[in-house]
């Protein structure tokens, strides 16, 4: 046998094999691994069966001998002070040496015992790979565990299918064997029978479809729509609805509907309809089977019946149904007949009607009735019947026989009806009439009623007298009048046009017609022309006249008057033109004279004289100045220049030209914003203007320059121009006075001036449509306000 | 990747956000697999689908969702079924690290068709490693980033992760757009992905 010479010294031998143990033939440790220490204390020097039992194989003792003859057998060591520990390998005795050698690794049954012995990956050779076993066995343990858990999941998976399986095969065969039960059940019953596979949405129809409602169903088949869409459109929602909620209610299986359907002629059956729902073993609805039922007749007879009972039990008729036996006792009344009479049924129930009757029962009506009783004949009397607390009233009587199916009189029906009232009502309603045509006959007014033909339907004595022609213009219209008449039907046609007038406009339309009297004087009629529609259609035309002639003279004699004034105040404007200018020359010559005067014998003439005519040519002067202005107010407001656009802006820089040395004296101040552009005559206006502004520097404080505000308002209609001066303002008093001709407030020393300004300002704005008013300002002087339209 | 991958996914997804959220990606994704095995591999596409449907129906960018799922991997998914692997990986996060090239190594022991990544040390201080992650796939930075923070958590160790050197900006022209396409992936078996993170602690 041919030896490899290895040698090895501790430590190499050590890291290739960590876990060996080496002993002598005593059995005591002498050298080991260093990672023995981690499975077992393992101190030098000691007996090894003292730390390791040998667990397999079995041998009798611990001895040398026994451990020779397991040598090159797979040996299991446990360690004895930690029972998991265990250590895999071999024995090999060397015999030079004297020495037993154990080989081998520590070895876990999981790789959890491996982490509790407190080993590293590193305490194994790295040829070992024992350890790696362990968590290769790990890994397969997690999958197995993953296989586990997946294996259980599909076994449940299986068993609910095999459950569904099952389900679904009993289910069928049931639906088998119910097809065949409900086949026959189709044939015989005369309920149309309907089977809705809810999964595919399938419906079959059964026979009595053709039977009941007409419809041929190709081979019965249809679907859930072709139902729906026969269903009255009145009952569609209500039906839809309430059989989705039955499908949706778990708790429920069967569902009953009335509705009408459709028939294939068109007209609607009164249906019934009853069916049960077939549902999975989870709730899952899978199938409806269901019959309808024509009930129409039912439901005709039922409505008839309720209409008819109602009549009864609303109608204001009093109702009594008697027995036809022996003394007719009463077994039914209606409410009426207790509000009529004052009897309740608890009352009269089982009596006769006779404890209506009284001593006022007119007797012969009574015969008549008592005869048609025994006769079992209709009747019907008018009498005096009495109430419960003993009052009469007047009642119409109607009784009738009633007969059972096989033509016996069973019963008596008596319907009553109370006319007191009505007698008394058309008494009065006659009273109310005459009363009517009395007012309508009498009154002073004339009044017509048209058909919306424009013919007479009704017209009053006022309007035509004449009895006879009254009754002639029925159905006839102011044409036809004018034409019987032989008269010019100029105002028959005017009547003709309001009338339509008042029909196309719906509303009321007045006009005043003027009528000649034979003496030649003139009535003014206001007529009046009403139109009435009901339901917006033309019932009839009411029309009326009153009489205005007084108010129309009236109006005319102020019209008169008025003229006669404006003729007046022309006359003396012409006049004042007239004389002013006359006036002028005279003056001149005065003025000339004493000039000439005064030059020619100033040597003869004493102071005296000369103070004389100095007074006489200064009144002159001012006599001339006032007739300028008295020509320029009469003048003021005519101007026949035409009407055009006038930039108010350029009228204020204009004026400040022209007053341009006046305004550097006093130093006024004129603020003026940006003006508009009016429609006007513009010498009139500037000349407002010129006033206002004018007069504001002339009335300045003497302490303080003058200041002018002009302000502009647009309004609704108008131009609001404020002239705003810091002046020595005017009292309230004489507001209205300072517009009034030769008006002056102040010595006429003190301010120059005719007093005429202001005036001919007035009737200029007041000519072109505007005003002119005069407010205090809050600290000094006034504001004047002028509006100007805008389209003067 | 291995069913053990999607199935932390679906974990993670229905422990954070609820049953009906994961069937919610799942429609998302569009993928057809019902359960998922953890020692079968499937598609790589599939898990980058998925992580593409969280990212979408919860409204996440892709890369917080990709973090996220490092952290949960290693806080629960490793430590919950691999326990004795993580403790025996060491005690402490630098002796994680150190260890972390072999990781691996023994992973591909227990799943033979794996496709790791490879882990390299360096420049290791007191208080600091470079940890080099070399991969066949591309995208995963985000994921990685998570993983090193997970680790750092489990060893109840602050720390802070940066990526300090990566291959990406080649890379994007390749994976166009924050998308994943897992056309680009997959087939070649060349390293697609180097980076190194620098972990301190
Ligand atoms: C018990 C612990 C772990 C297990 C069972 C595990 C398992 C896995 C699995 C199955 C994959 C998918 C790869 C494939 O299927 O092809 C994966 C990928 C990955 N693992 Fe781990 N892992 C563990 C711990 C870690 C740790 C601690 C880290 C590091 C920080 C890590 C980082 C990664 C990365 C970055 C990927 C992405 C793959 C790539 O970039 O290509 N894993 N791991």
């Amino acid at each position: 046998m041919q030896s490899i010479d290895i040698q090895f010294d501790t430590t190499d031998f050590a890291t290739i094999f960590p876990f060996y143990i080496l002993m002598n033939e005593d059995l005591v440790i002498v050298a080991h691994g260093p990672s023995i220490n981690i499975i077992s204390a393992s101190p030098l020097d000691q007996p090894f069966g003292d730390f390791f039992n040998i667990n397999r194989p079995s041998i009798e003792s611990l001895s040398l001998e026994n451990i020779k003859g397991i040598c090159n057998q797979l040996i299991i060591l446990q360690a004895k002070t930690k029972k998991n520990n265990i250590l895999r390998g071999q024995f090999s005795f060397r015999p030079k040496q004297h020495q037993i050698l154990f080989v081998g690794s520590a070895w876990f049954e999981s790789s959890e015992g491996f982490t509790e012995s407190g080993l590293s990956l590193f305490d194994y050779a790295p040829h070992n790979s024992s350890i790696d076993l362990l968590h290769l066995l790990k890994t397969q343990h997690i999958a197995n565990a993953e296989l586990v858990e997946v294996l259980s999941s599909l076994k449940s998976q299986k068993a609910e299918l095999e459950k569904v399986q099952k389900e679904l095969i009993a289910i069928s065969s049931s639906l088998e064997d119910s097809n065949m039960r409900y086949e026959y059940v189709n044939k015989a019953t005369s309920e149309a029978i309907w089977d809705w596979n809810m999964l595919t949405g399938e419906m079959y129809y059964g026979d009595g479809f053709e039977k009941l409602f007409g419809y041929v169903t190709h081979k019965q088949k249809g679907n859930f729509n072709t139902w729906e869409k026969r269903i009255h459109p009145n009952d569609l929602d209500r039906v839809m609805n309430n059989i989705h909620a039955f499908i949706d209610d778990l708790e429920l299986n069967k569902w009953t509907a009335e509705y009408q359907y459709l028939k294939s002629d068109g007209t609607y059956a009164y249906v019934i309809d009853k069916g049960f729902i077939i549902r999975d073993l989870y709730g899952n609805a899978i199938r409806m089977i269901g019959t309808m039922q024509d009930i129409t007749a039912q439901k005709l007879e039922e409505q008839h019946l309720r209409l008819l009972e109602s009549v009864i039990v609303n109608t204001n008729d009093g109702i009594i149904i008697t027995k036809a036996t022996r003394g007719n006792p009463i077994i039914y009344i209606n409410e009426s007949f207790t509000k009529m009479t004052g009897y309740t049924f608890a009352e009269l129930e089982g009596r006769s009607p006779n404890i209506l009757q009284g001593l006022l029962t007119d007797d012969l009506e009574n015969e008549k009735l008592r005869k048609a009783v025994k006769d079992y004949q209709p009747c019907e009397i008018n009498t005096i019947n009495y109430k419960k607390n003993g009052e009469t009233f007047w009642a119409n009587i109607i009784i009738k026989p009633i007969a059972n199916s096989s033509g016996v009189y069973t019963h008596w029906i008596a319907i009553t009806r109370d006319f007191t009232e009505i007698k008394s009502m058309s008494e009065s309603l006659e009273n109310q009439k005459n009363f009517y045509d009395e007012i309508l006959n009498n009154i002073p007014t004339d009044i017509a009623v048209f058909d919306p033909k424009h013919n007479y339907i009704f017209l009053n004595p006022y309007a035509v007298r004449n009895e006879e022609i009254r009754k002639w213009m029925i159905n006839k219209n102011d044409l036809d009048y004018a034409k019987m008449k032989g008269i010019d039907n100029s105002i028959a046609m005017k009547r003709w046009d309001y009338f339509e007038r008042a029909v196309a406009s719906k509303s009321t339309v007045q006009w005043v017609d003027e009528h000649k009297t034979t003496e030649g004087k003139s009535n003014f009629v206001l007529r009046n022309l009403y139109p009435f529609f009901q339901n917006k259609e033309l019932k009839f035309v009411i029309g009326y006249g009153i009489d205005v002639t007084e108010r129309k003279l009236a109006e005319n004699k102020l019209i008169e008057a008025l003229e006669n004034l404006r003729k007046t105040n022309l006359e003396l404007e012409q006049f004042a033109y007239v004389a002013s200018h006359d006036l002028q020359e005279p003056l001149r010559m005065v003025t000339s004279f004493l000039t000439q005067l005064e030059k020619k014998y100033e040597s003869q003439l004493d102071d005296k004289a000369k103070e004389y005519i100095y007074y006489a040519v200064d009144g002159a002067k001012r006599m001339r100045q006032i007739i300028l202005d008295l020509l320029a107010f009469s003048r003021a407001g005519k101007d026949d220049e035409m009407k055009g656009p006038v930039d108010l802006n350029d009228i204020v820089d204009e004026i400040k030209v022209l007053y341009k040395q006046k305004i550097s004296e006093t130093k006024t101040i004129i603020h003026c914003p940006v003006l508009p552009t009016v429609s006007a005559n513009k010498t009139p206006i500037r000349q407002v203007f010129q006033n206002l502004i004018s007069n504001a520097i002339k009335y300045g404080r003497s302490d303080v320059a003058p200041e002018i505000d002009i302000l502009c308002e647009k309004k609704e209609d108008c131009w609001e121009i404020i002239f705003k001066d810091n002046g020595i303002g005017i009292e309230a008093a004489y507001y209205d006075k300072i517009f009034v001709i030769f008006q002056r407030l102040h010595n006429k020393n003190e301010y120059e001036g005719s007093g005429i300004g202001l005036a001919i300002t007035k009737k200029i704005m007041e000519s072109m449509g505007g005003k002119i008013w005069v407010t205090a300002n809050e600290n000094h002087g006034s504001s004047f306000h002028i509006t100007i339209p805008f389209s003067a | 990747m291995y069913g053990i991958v999607n199935k932390s996914i679906e974990e993670l997804v229905k422990n954070q956000f609820g049953e009906d959220k994961w069937v919610d990606v799942k429609k998302c994704s569009g993928i057809d697999v019902d359960y998922f095995i953890s020692n079968q591999p499937y598609d790589d596409a599939i898990t980058y689908q998925l992580a593409n449907a969280i990212s979408e129906v919860m409204n996440i960018p892709l890369e917080k969702v990709l973090y996220t799922f490092g952290e949960w991997w290693i806080l629960k998914t490793t430590t919950e079924k691999y326990e004795g692997l993580m403790h025996a990986g060491g005690n402490s996060l630098k002796k994680f690290l150190l260890n972390l090239p072999e990781f691996h190594n023994h992973i591909m022991l227990m799943y033979p068709k794996l496709t790791p990544p490879e882990f390299k040390v360096s420049d290791v201080t007191e208080n600091s490693i470079h940890i080099h992650y070399l991969s066949k796939r591309v995208g995963l930075s985000h994921f990685v980033h998570g993983l090193l923070m997970g680790l750092a958590k489990l060893y109840k160790t602050p720390a802070t992760v940066t990526l300090i050197e990566s291959n990406k900006d080649l890379m994007d022209s390749k994976t166009a757009g924050s998308e994943i396409n897992p056309e680009s992936v997959n087939q070649e078996q060349s390293i697609l992905t180097q980076e190194i993170f620098k972990v301190t602690w």
